[in-house]
């Protein structure tokens, strides 16, 4: 990537635009890949959470365990 | 003598800068506010936005705790973090153009940011957009590992601010 920030001097009240370092891209481009991811991590969580959710589930039935039974049991 | 709550300064998106910065921050106040009100240039449903002080990069400065909740009361969030270069600011609302409605609005109270110690500050939040989802309400604790006072703080995301976005910092005095 690359970029620009404008920079405001509180002390003269002067504004610049200058190109971002390659310290700072690199640290925007670091934090992009962290969220990204740290968000694959929690959709795999999430999905694996709802297959368990889902293969407990038949198990109780295949035990003959009703809907109703098993969601008295499981909330 | 009166408390004062003066204006230090301002810095406005043109819509073409990914980062906002003040520097040259006035020492001789007790506590700042900085308040944020900022939109992303982007299509996607939101936005992350890193607040850095100082020019100090790396993860170790940085963490925070904080929590929100879906503007349409869809779900909650919470963390505990210290891997960002930066503290995170999630659900920055995104437009492709401007839309005065549409902004993350933050207040930040830095109290005693002068102060050559660890700093812990807060912030309020609601990164709103007047209709559907994809805004969020919330609060936080933002933790400062440095011992520098502040003396410069910087907004910065991977997509331009929108035009009229703005930072603006506040010095307070007490009586």
């Amino acid at each position: 990537m690359s970029g620009y920030k404008i920079v405001v001097d509180c002390s003269t009240g002067e504004s610049t635009q200058v190109p971002l370092s390659d310290i700072e891209i690199a640290e925007l481009e670091a934090n992009a890949a962290r969220e990204e991811r740290e968000r694959l991590e929690a959709e795999a969580a999430a999905e694996k959470t709802a297959a368990d959710k889902e293969s407990g589930n038949q198990k109780l039935k295949d035990l003959g365990l009703t809907d109703d039974e098993i969601v008295a049991i499981t909330s | 003598m009166a408390a004062t709550f003066d204006e230090i300064g301002s810095v406005t998106a043109d819509g073409t800068s990914t980062s906002m910065e003040l520097t040259g921050i006035d020492q001789t106040y007790d506590d700042l506010q900085v308040i944020l009100e900022v939109w992303v240039v982007d299509s996607g449903s939101g936005y992350t936005g890193y607040l850095t002080v100082n020019g100090e990069t790396g993860t170790a400065v940085y963490n925070s705790d904080m929590m929100f909740q879906e503007g349409n009361g869809s779900w909650t969030y919470q963390e505990d973090y210290n891997s960002y270069s930066g503290w995170r600011l999630q659900k920055l609302p995104t437009a492709s153009s401007g839309i005065s409605s549409v902004n993350g609005n933050m207040i930040i109270d830095m109290m005693q940011y002068t102060a050559t110690r660890t700093k812990s500050f807060l912030i309020k939040l609601c990164t709103f957009r007047p209709v559907g989802s994809n805004s969020a309400i919330g609060s936080g604790g933002l933790g400062y590992n440095g011992t520098s006072a502040i003396s410069s703080i910087k907004l910065s995301a991977t997509a331009n601010f929108g035009s009229g976005s703005t930072m603006t910092i506040y010095g307070i005095k007490n009586s």
